[in-house]
């Protein structure tokens, strides 16, 4: 082989050596970039990218039912309330602690909302964490779209310029199944 | 004797801290009301003893969703004062004034309560139920005072209900964790069901639409009952459905018609549903149903003949 012509061949060598590995990653690349508009998206996302995951016992847990109460929630739609009601709360201290209020709609409506939003203040942010959350239902509508019940001992914990406030609390709320997705329409809160 | 002087520094450190611990707990004192309206001025008048003047008192109120804090600066004689303008407590509930001198901490609770209500949402589970007392539907009210707090319940939430017919009746609400609720059943035949709400000086309205029953009876017409065989007619099919009252059924109520080899659907429009078909070409009788809902009507026949028709 001439001089020439080795020099060819090594240069096509070197192209495939280069040109293989760039071309795997531009397709796998542009495969995810694809995929990424293919998924699905659950209600929340639209606004957030939140997945709707269970609460554990020592978080939130449904604990009453009373006999008395006509029509009451199956399984699923008590995860699903549970699962709203406690990411509300975790979207509320979101918005204490950044001041941004952009995710509060997606959790809260009505009248629960427009506290929510006055109660958040960009220059005077705080942590706050919640837990203990006891549900006792109330009332739940025929065609499961509203649902009131009980919060009637959960903690939050404050952290107020490195000081930290521990709060008893309990909470009367009613929530709203909107557009597919539970949301707090009303709280009335009793601090101890 | 070391026994004796070992248990007189017991009592002593014992006696020492519980009377720090009065004095902590005396140490700040308040000076409030401990209820009030939603949206009322409040005046908080905090008593420090031992406290120089210039010296700072952290207040912190927490209501509902809400946190309100001020650093109160107290005069002569260990005083501050805090006066919260109309128009920030707003929230309903029992609300927490935390206030921190040093080390020193008190709570003071304030109930504040919502004032009367100026609206109420009012909305049902169901706006169309059937008529003859054979559907309900849950009335439902949400009850605001101007600062969008549900409210105590103590007044009566009534509901009257003027039914189709005339008939008039007036229910009281359940009400509960700030939202009353009544299962409301049909009454009197198809037409509009007016709800009126009133609560206090609030009356809220709302309509609902009582449907006619299911299908009960179908009477099925064929125009003309008798066509030649030429192909060159139409047969104009047509079933009235009634329901168990006399009443025609609801519009849009689908209706299927079935022939030999073949069929066809429609829906009803003051309680008739019809087709015009071509007419069959072979001669002898042809069977024709009407079927809406689980009933089925009698049939009819259409006779195809070669010559002429008896009413000719």
């Amino acid at each position: 082989m001439t001089e020439k012509a080795r020099l060819k061949f090594g240069i096509f060598v070197i192209g495939v050596f280069v040109t293989v590995p760039i071309s795997v990653m531009a397709v796998s690349l542009m495969a995810q970039f694809i995929t990424h508009f293919q998924q699905g998206a659950d209600p929340a996302s639209i606004f957030r990218g939140h997945t709707l995951t269970l609460p554990g016992p020592d978080q939130a847990r449904w604990e009453a039912f009373g006999a008395d109460i006509a029509w009451q929630p199956s399984r699923p739609e008590q995860e699903e309330i549970i699962t709203a009601y406690w990411l509300a709360w975790e979207a509320l201290n979101r918005a204490y602690e950044t001041g941004d209020i952009s995710d509060l709609a997606t959790y809260w409506s009505g009248a629960a909302y427009e506290h929510a939003i006055m109660a958040i203040d960009p220059q005077d942010r705080f942590m706050q964490t919640h837990s203990g959350h006891v549900l006792h239902l109330t009332f739940f509508s025929d065609d499961a779209s509203l649902v009131v019940f009980s919060d009637p001992e959960f903690m939050l914990t404050r952290l107020l310029k490195n000081v930290s406030v521990s709060l008893r609390a309990s909470a009367d709320v009613i929530m709203t199944l909107d557009n597919g997705f539970w949301r707090v329409r009303s709280i009335t809160l009793d601090y101890y | 004797m070391k026994l004796l002087g070992v248990l007189a520094l017991v009592v002593a450190y014992v006696l020492g801290n519980m009377t720090f611990a009065l004095t902590d707990r005396t140490r700040i004192s308040v000076k409030a009301e401990d209820t009030l309206y939603a949206g009322e001025t409040w005046t908080v008048t905090v008593f420090v003893i031992d406290a120089e003047a210039g010296e700072t008192v952290r207040a912190t109120l927490i209501n509902g969703l809400q946190m309100l804090r001020a650093n109160l600066t107290l005069g002569d004689g260990g005083v501050a004062l805090w006066r919260i303008p109309a128009g920030q407590i707003v929230q309903a509930g029992q609300s927490l004034l935390i206030l921190r001198y040093d080390e020193h901490e008190i709570r003071y609770p304030l109930r504040v309560l919502p004032t009367d209500s100026v609206s109420a949402d009012l909305f049902a589970t169901l706006n169309q139920l059937m008529a003859y007392g054979e559907g309900e539907t849950t009335v439902i009210s949400l009850p605001r005072d101007e600062w969008g707090n549900t409210t105590a319940g103590d007044e009566q939430l009534w509901l009257n209900s003027h039914y189709p017919g005339g008939h008039r009746d007036t229910h009281e609400l359940t009400y509960a964790g700030g939202l009353g609720w009544l299962t409301l059943q049909s009454r009197g035949g198809p037409g509009r069901l007016r709800l009126t709400l009133e609560q206090g000086r609030i009356v809220t309205n709302l309509e609902l639409h009582q449907s006619p029953g299911r299908p009960h009876d179908i009477t099925l017409s064929l125009a003309p009952g008798c066509v030649l065989n030429d192909g060159r007619d139409t047969v104009l099919v047509g079933a009235t459905i009634m329901d168990a009252h006399g009443n025609t059924v609801a519009d849009g109520t689908l209706v299927t018609f079935t022939w030999r080899n073949g069929q066809g659907v429609g829906r009803t429009v003051d309680g008739r549903a019809s087709l015009r078909l071509p007419a069959p070409t072979r001669t002898g009788w042809v069977m024709y149903r009407a079927a809406a809902g689980e009933v089925i009507s009698m049939p009819e026949f259409l006779q195809v003949t070669q010559g002429f028709c008896p009413n000719d």
